[in-house]
């Protein structure tokens, strides 16, 4: 049997937990950048699940994190609830707030849920803006009287791995392949019973709910939250390029440029502010004309075509085993 | 009365984001590709004329006869580089790509004039009739959106280029089969669609001072007006112009000022739930 990298799939969950509890002590001398970057994964990831599985953008993805993070911060900074329990209200809220925006934007097709989402978002925050229950548009913070960085930061780890694996399940499950000929033929699917509608919600509640706990996480961290970042439209931007650049569609696209992006991203800003965007932009450009699968896309036809070489050169050209989903 | 000076005033910014859309509209037509670019286009206009004035005292009105054929052009090599390769993708391809454009422009814009307001230092004679006053550069505004939206019905109607791009909108492949080159049509409709978001960029900067990032907005607005409308539909996109800006001017006089840039997108998302391809939309299949 040759190696195939479908086989080390299941190796990477420990290997990434490895990986984050070496990065922790590192994080707990003061650096949070690889909260930073989980937060993105997880941001990422949750956006994949909807539009890499179901073939819709959700351009107002920011809007599940900026209401997570509200109410998250809402509970935290009223004593309401322990931290846990806050983030985790920030996720359901967040999963409550994508079921009915379901309820209008699921029976729309292709460029007018793009649409109705991007509204959605302004609208949204339009409302937060001139709330002043939640601080209008000054925001608010949260005391941070018991914060403990390690304790955000293994949360975070948590949240992440339960994202990524919620994210291969689903790809693996007959959801998976309902979701599948949803993308590829959305009448054709409803035609021999594949309830579009149903499984289109479904993902987004999850992809909401993730989103939501992504954005409750980030408040617990920073401590503030004002409604021009909680409902930045590029927050999402962010999210669709990282997805964009690391395979739509795939388990670990996000992860990779998840990390490559915000790596390259942090450093850029840091030193020139404004040619970070003109980066994203670039590189959604790119990817799109050049590799519109993305890096997990590009190198697995990589890796499927010196096998189908090698297999040929052996006379054995039958079996051409697929390697979706990587 | 300021009842009947809201209408007055919300009709006429109605009218030109009306054919903001219609540019818009008439993309997404063609070939399907939703152009988030859009409202970016609008911003380069837009700092086109500021800058025609500000280094060569050209009125913005005369620099209409520079941002048109500029904004045709870019258009033009906008299509052939890039929207020409999604065309035929799946849709989420060109939202991508369009998305990247605009960020794009609107941070290469960044780096070079800076996030400051620019504006034009221009007034006009407010027109008194009726007992209705109307800012001049709003009547300028309309006066145009009329002029561009009665040429462009004209050229639709009456020309062999805009029958062809009718033809193409109705089905691509009938098109085809009667000896019309979807593919030229496709680039000539981006073409317009593009100069009618730059030269409303020159109107733009006669009613406000503008920033780098103020195309989303103005992308957002075509969106709006294009999805009341209905997509694919000229007409519709006048009207939904008309609606959204009344219906944003009326409602500021009723309710608290902060929250009507909200308005519009609540009668858009309660549309969508009534009436899932717009007003008077072509089916989104």
């Amino acid at each position: 049997m040759k190696p195939n990298p479908q086989r080390l799939a299941p190796l990477a969950l420990p290997v990434a937990a490895a990986v984050l509890l070496y990065v922790a002590p590192n994080y707990a001398a003061g650096t949070s950048l690889p909260f930073i970057i989980l937060n993105w994964i997880v941001l990422a990831e949750s956006f994949n699940m909807f539009a890499g599985l179901t073939g819709y953008v959700n351009f107002g993805h920011v809007v599940f994190y900026g209401v997570g993070g509200y109410i998250g911060g809402l509970l935290m900074a009223n004593s309401m609830a322990s931290p846990y329990a806050a983030v985790l209200a920030g996720g359901l809220g967040s999963a409550l707030l994508a079921l009915g925006m379901s309820l209008p934007t699921t029976r729309l097709r292709g460029a007018y849920f793009a649409i109705a989402t991007l509204s959605i978002n302004e609208a949204v925050f339009v409302i937060f803006d001139n709330w002043d229950a939640v601080g209008s548009a000054p925001g608010f913070t949260i005391p941070i009287a018991d914060y403990l960085p390690l304790q955000v930061y293994y949360v975070m780890a948590i949240v992440a791995a339960l994202c990524v694996a919620t994210m291969y399940f689903m790809t693996r499950s007959k959801f998976g392949v309902a979701m599948q000929a949803i993308r590829q033929q959305e009448k054709t699917a409803s035609s021999i019973g594949v309830n579009a509608a149903f499984y289109k919600t479904v993902a987004l509640v999850i992809s909401g709910f993730f989103a939501g706990l992504a954005g409750a996480l980030a408040i617990w961290q920073i401590a503030f939250i004002d409604p021009t970042n909680a409902f930045d439209v590029r927050v999402t931007l962010n999210s669709i390029s990282m997805v964009m650049l690391g395979g739509l569609g795939t388990v670990v696209g996000p992860i990779i440029g998840g990390t490559l992006l915000y790596g390259v991203g942090d450093y850029l800003d840091r030193r020139y502010p404004f040619l970070h965007l003109i980066v994203l932009g670039v590189v959604i450009i790119g990817v799109v004309m050049a590799m519109p699968q993305g890096i997990v896309g590009a190198s697995r036809r990589f890796f499927q075509a010196r096998r189908i070489r090698r297999e040929e050169s052996e006379g054995d050209g039958s079996n051409s085993r697929d390697l979706a989903h990587l | 009365m300021i009842l009947p000076e809201l209408v007055v005033l919300g009709v006429a910014y109605g009218l030109l984001f009306g054919v903001l859309a219609l540019g818009l509209t008439l993309v997404w037509g063609v070939m399907k590709v939703v152009n988030i670019a859009h409202g970016d286009f609008v911003t380069v206009g837009a700092y086109s004329s500021y800058w025609l004035f500000t280094l060569a005292g050209v009125h913005p009105i005369l620099s209409l006869l520079f941002t048109i054929p500029f904004g045709f052009g870019l258009g033009l090599l906008v299509y052939l580089g890039l929207v020409r390769r999604v065309a035929n993708a799946p849709e989420l391809m060109s939202l991508f790509l369009t998305f990247g454009l605009s960020t794009l422009i609107s941070s290469l814009l960044l780096n070079l004039y800076s996030p400051n307001q620019r504006g034009v230092p221009i007034s006009f004679p407010s027109i008194n009739g009726l007992g209705v006053v109307l800012p001049g550069s709003v009547a300028i505004a309309a006066a145009y959106s009329v002029v561009v939206a009665v040429l462009l019905r004209l050229f639709l109607r009456r020309t062999f280029w805009g029958k062809a791009i009718r033809a193409v909108t109705e089905d691509r492949e009938a098109a085809l089969l009667m000896g019309i080159n979807p593919e030229a049509v496709s680039l000539l409709s981006f073409g317009i669609g593009v100069a009618i978001a730059t030269s409303v960029g020159s109107i733009v900067i006669l009613l406000q001072a503008v920033t780098p990032t103020v195309g989303g907005d103005f992308t957002l607005l075509s969106f709006v007006i294009v999805v009341l409308g209905g997509l694919g539909s000229p007409l519709g996109a006048l009207i939904g112009g008309v609606v959204i800006g009344v219906v944003n001017n009326v409602a500021s006089l009723y309710l608290n000022a902060a929250v009507t840039p909200a308005i519009g997108f609540i009668v858009l998302v309660v549309v969508l739930i009534v009436r899932p391809s717009g007003i008077a939309g072509l089916k989104p299949d």
